[in-house]
């Protein structure tokens, strides 16, 4: 790999995010003239007149009196100092902060299931792909047209219905408190354990099943491949052949997956978070949205792209030191 | 045309998992069309409500809702309209969209194809779930946005596909003796290139819908949907929301899962299904090995008999039945 | 006779859900020590098969494979287990295949993949390895093989690439090596440069080789005896030269002339017609009669047994080339 095509491929996620943010710039001002409405719509009981001047102050507050171009450049400069701009929250909070405050606990829910799903995903895979038409095989198979059809989100309630309710395992709805009160002793840290059992397990049965049936069918892909044959006539044993030669061809359609969930990791929970009633990201944007929040959702959309593409970006680094077929600037997927 | 079409149904319903996918979606398809027939109740109807939650019964199948008292089971019969129209229209349009830009951006290829792929890229990062939030929230909820948003973020792994086939099909004889013979680009395109395609296509709007199917459920969970439709989605978000976890009333939240595994599944196994017919490759090992489990040792001894030298020189016996 | 190979009735078949695929139907095989035969056919004659049943490295399923007898360097290969055969493997007998660029592993560098010779059959350290790699490499005429040592395949050209599987199957100087195609993938002009290697690492170190092609350039310039296989079935077995200037069945014949320059009598480049038919509807009879010119209602309907021409020769037909009539 070559320091070229790192800096190009750094290069293009630049261009690719600073398009990304005039989207997204745009977004609030689709279909008004004025994004004062979009912050603050009309409420029934209000005289024209009223609104006009909260419409007047809202503009002044935001700096929409200026033209459009003016007041995207401004975006652009208030970015470029990472700031992702004002929450109309009460007591005007900054949304950077918001979102750190947030992404902890999603990641807790998020990372956690990946985790589960890549570690046993792969070893599950792998297996079933090495003893192909075995039992763990076929329930590989039959797993993944279950949990592909099945949402999790029906799953989750499934267990909140089971094993929150009826059987009482694990809370079903989380602790209002849980975030407020968390202090690092192990009290809280158990409580939070807790209160994240049952939206990982619904989500960490997909996620698992999904990394297996991949590495499985990676696996029986590359076991045709005629470099497998050539290791077995060395006199090598299943073992070795497997290890050596299999699983490392194997991981590279994975580490793509895995970028792609990584790339989700934060924006992806907002129907588990909001069953639950999890304090995460989720449910950050859920509540901008029913309060109208423009400035905190288009920052939260900015945050997710950003990361999604960092994610991207690393994944197809790591992918060019794993893969030595891919070449100076070869852009692969 | 017509006769490669009928042979076309009839090799997917020839396939076990197709055959099993189109009867699924068959009873899908009729119990959204008949709805009004096959529901015992009209759930839109606010005079046609009963007790609220009412457990399941002669009258009442899968019992009523606890907020309103609409009978479920007729719900559940009326939700499958939204499922199946939002997923198959999604699954079409991506169809639709996805090949032409995977054809312009392959065929037509330089400029063209490094913008098609540069529009790909923007979009893979872009979030779904929220913008599609924003955006229901600037346009209103309604079923019409969410098969938008879908389709103009769904293209973009169809097109990626169609447009490596398309880089195939450019440089093979047929094309370049069309290209010679003078066709224009828009012929070519669509009348060479395109039939081409066409088993992808048929392909990925089966799995799309299925895909989508799933995400609208999420939507309507979320209550990004046509508020005043009846959907799986939405009467999963009212049972929660409800008290039937609470109440412990199962019914409430297994018949619109139950509705939307089927509709999936099905879509799911036509999809598969298809793509074991283009695909032969795929469907090795699982069928292989049934064969060999199927396979006793009399009859395998009896065609490495047949092998034998012995057996040469004596005339052929009609032993070439090979078990079909 | 004390054969290094010996092969007896060897079938192999492969189920599948359209019918049984009857890949290799019966073969025999002889090898003595440090001779080079060559097993002759067009590509789906069941040739690679057969290569692959004799390493005992067709998996079941999808393979089922059944012979008489199938000794090896006097040790019964049909009773070897599986741990036995991994010795055999790479150590005795080792295999050279077509496409150097597929038979490499492509995420590991070419000298890895060599010193795992090595370091699978003798007791090295992985550094006397990599410095018996590089010995190897430089054996087969690689330049600069300590650089191309870190080369992986793809940075290889394909010359190069089938030298290092020469290098890999000659490594621990085994009794036999079958090779699969060895120059098909490559040009004209280095697929006499690599065959000479082949040649040259074969003499010197007395190996046996089996030389599996569809290219009788090849076996011209490398085979002691040669086994044509049609179908599944060997149709003619002969030395070298008696089956050059004498070949007896039409499917020889049309082989030879296939190749232009090596037939002096004609200098048509004629071809056999029609294509090999599908391994899943065999013909009746004579499996070649649908392209024979010489067929008779006798070929339609019985298959010819495989007689001996004379002490060295066999032929499976019922009216051979070249004057006087057999049987």
């Amino acid at each position: 790999m070559g320091k070229g095509y790192v800096i190009k491929r750094i290069l293009y996620t630049i261009f690719i995010f600073f398009i990304v943010i005039t989207l997204n710039f745009f977004i609030p001002r689709i279909g008004v003239e004025d994004p004062a409405e979009r912050y603050y719509p009309a409420q029934g009981n209000m005289t024209d007149i009223e609104y006009d001047i909260i419409k007047q102050l809202t503009r002044e507050q935001y700096g929409f009196d200026v033209s459009t171009f003016q007041q995207y450049l401004r975006y652009l400069n208030q970015l470029l100092h990472g700031d992702l701009g004002t929450s109309l929250q009460a007591g005007s909070p900054k949304v950077i902060d918001l979102i750190a405050e947030r992404v902890p606990w999603t990641l807790v829910l998020s990372a956690s299931t990946m985790l589960i799903g890549v570690v046993f995903g792969i070893l599950i895979g792998a297996y079933a792909a090495w003893r192909r038409g075995g039992w763990l095989d076929n329930a590989v198979l039959s797993a993944s047209t279950i949990t592909t059809a099945l949402p999790g989100f029906f799953l989750a309630l499934l267990f909140s219905l089971y094993m929150g309710f009826e059987w009482e395992w694990f809370p079903a709805y989380t602790d209002p408190n849980l975030v407020s009160s968390f202090d690092w002793s192990w009290e809280a840290i158990s409580n939070v354990l807790q209160n994240a059992a049952l939206p990982i397990l619904a989500t960490a049965i997909g996620s698992i099943v999904g990394y297996a049936q991949s590495t499985r069918n990676s696996v029986i892909s590359v076991a045709d491949e005629d470099f497998i044959t050539t290791a077995r006539a060395k006199g090598l044993s299943n073992n070795t052949v497997l290890y050596k030669h299999v699983l490392r061809n194997a991981m590279l359609p994975i580490v793509t997956s895995l970028g792609m969930s990584i790339s989700g990791l934060i924006g992806g929970s907002v129907v588990i978070e909001q069953i639950f009633n999890w304090n995460g990201m989720g449910t950050l944007f859920l509540n901008a949205n029913n309060t109208n929040d423009y400035p905190l959702m288009m920052g939260i959309m900015i945050f997710l792209s950003g990361f999604a593409l960092l994610a991207n970006l690393v994944t197809d680094l790591c992918y060019s030191l794993l893969d030595p077929r891919v070449k100076l600037g070869g852009a692969r997927r | 045309m017509k006769k490669q079409s009928n042979n076309f149904f009839l090799r997917l319903w020839r396939h076990p998992k197709g055959r099993t996918g189109i009867i699924i979606a068959m009873l899908l398809v009729f119990c959204a069309v008949f709805a009004a027939y096959l529901a015992p109740y009209d759930p839109y109807d606010v005079t046609q409500r009963a007790e609220k939650g009412l457990s399941p019964s002669w009258s009442h199948p899968l019992g009523t809702t606890i907020t309103t008292g609409q009978d479920i089971f007729s719900m559940l019969i009326y939700g499958t309209r939204v499922s199946l129209i939002v997923g198959l229209v999604t699954g079409i349009c991506t169809a639709f969209l996805g090949a032409l830009m995977g054809l312009l951006a392959g065929y037509v290829g330089g400029f063209v194809d490094s913008l098609i792929m540069r529009i790909v890229d923007i979009m893979l990062v872009i979030p779904t779930l929220p913008l599609t939030i924003v955006l229901t929230n600037i346009f209103g909820k309604s079923y019409f946005m969410i098969i938008f948003i879908f389709t103009v973020f769904g293209w973009t792994g169809l097109a990626r596909v169609i447009r490596s086939q398309v880089l195939v099909l450019k440089n093979s004889n047929y094309v370049k003796a069309a290209e010679l013979a003078g066709a224009s680009r828009w012929h070519i395109m669509f009348r060479h290139i395109l039939p081409g395609v066409t088993h992808l296509l048929i392909m990925s709007t089966a799995l799309t819908s299925a895909g989508i199917m799933v995400a609208e459920a999420g939507l309507s969970f979320l209550g990004l949907g046509d508020p005043t439709a009846i959907s799986w989605g939405k009467m999963l978000a009212d049972a929660q929301s409800g008290g039937a976890l609470l109440f412990g009333h199962w019914w409430w939240i297994i018949a619109p899962g139950i509705g939307i595994f089927l509709s999936v599944f099905s879509f799911m196994r036509i999809g598969l299904a298809l793509e074991e017919m283009f695909n032969p490759r795929m469907k090795q090992g699982a069928g292989v090995r049934k064969l060999f489990k199927s396979l006793n040792n009399t009859y395998i001894q009896g065609i490495f008999d047949e092998m034998n030298e012995d057996a040469a020189g004596k005339p052929a016996d009609g032993k070439e039945a090979a078990k079909a | 006779m004390n054969e290094l190979l010996n092969v007896q009735n060897l079938k192999v078949i492969f189920p599948t859900e359209r019918g049984i695929v009857r890949a290799v139907e019966g073969i025999d095989l002889c090898v003595h020590p440090g001779e080079c035969i060559a097993i002759v056919g067009e590509s789906g004659c069941g040739k690679s098969v057969t290569s692959l049943a004799i390493m005992k490295l067709l998996s079941s399923p999808p393979a089922l494979m059944h012979a008489d007898e199938m000794t090896f360097d006097g040790k019964n290969l049909l009773q070897m287990s599986e741990k036995q055969m991994l010795d055999l493997r790479g150590k005795d007998m080792s295999m050279i295949f077509q496409d150097a660029l597929t038979a490499l592993n492509p995420v590991m560098c070419v000298g890895r993949q060599l010193d795992e010779m090595f370091l699978r059959h003798t007791k090295m350290t992985r550094t006397e390895a990599k410095a018996a790699s590089i010995k190897a490499l430089r054996l087969v005429g690689v330049p600069a093989p300590e650089k191309r040592y870190h080369d992986y395949p793809h940075q290889l050209s394909g010359g190069m690439r089938q030298r290092v599987l020469i290098a890999m199957a000659f490594a621990i100087k085994p009794k036999l090596i079958i090779a699969d195609e060895p120059t098909t993938a490559l040009d004209v002009t280095i697929q006499a440069q690599v065959l000479d290697i082949l040649q040259k690492l074969q003499r010197e170190n007395g190996t046996a080789l089996i030389l599996i092609t569809h290219d009788l350039s090849v076996v011209a310039h490398m085979a002691d005896r040669v086994y044509v296989m049609y179908c599944g079935k060997i149709v003619e077995h002969a030395p070298l030269r008696d089956l050059f200037t004498d070949p007896k069945h039409p499917y020889t014949q049309g082989l030879l002339s296939s190749v232009p320059h090596l037939t002096a009598s004609s200098n048509r480049f004629v071809q056999i017609p029609d294509n090999v038919p599908s391994p899943l509807k065999k013909p009746s009879g004579c499996y070649f009669h649908t392209r024979c010119s010489h067929c008779t209602p006798e070929c339609t309907q019985c298959m010819p047994r495989l007689t001996d021409v004379d002490d060295h020769r066999q032929l499976r037909c019922h009216h051979p080339l070249g004057g006087e009539h057999h049987g």
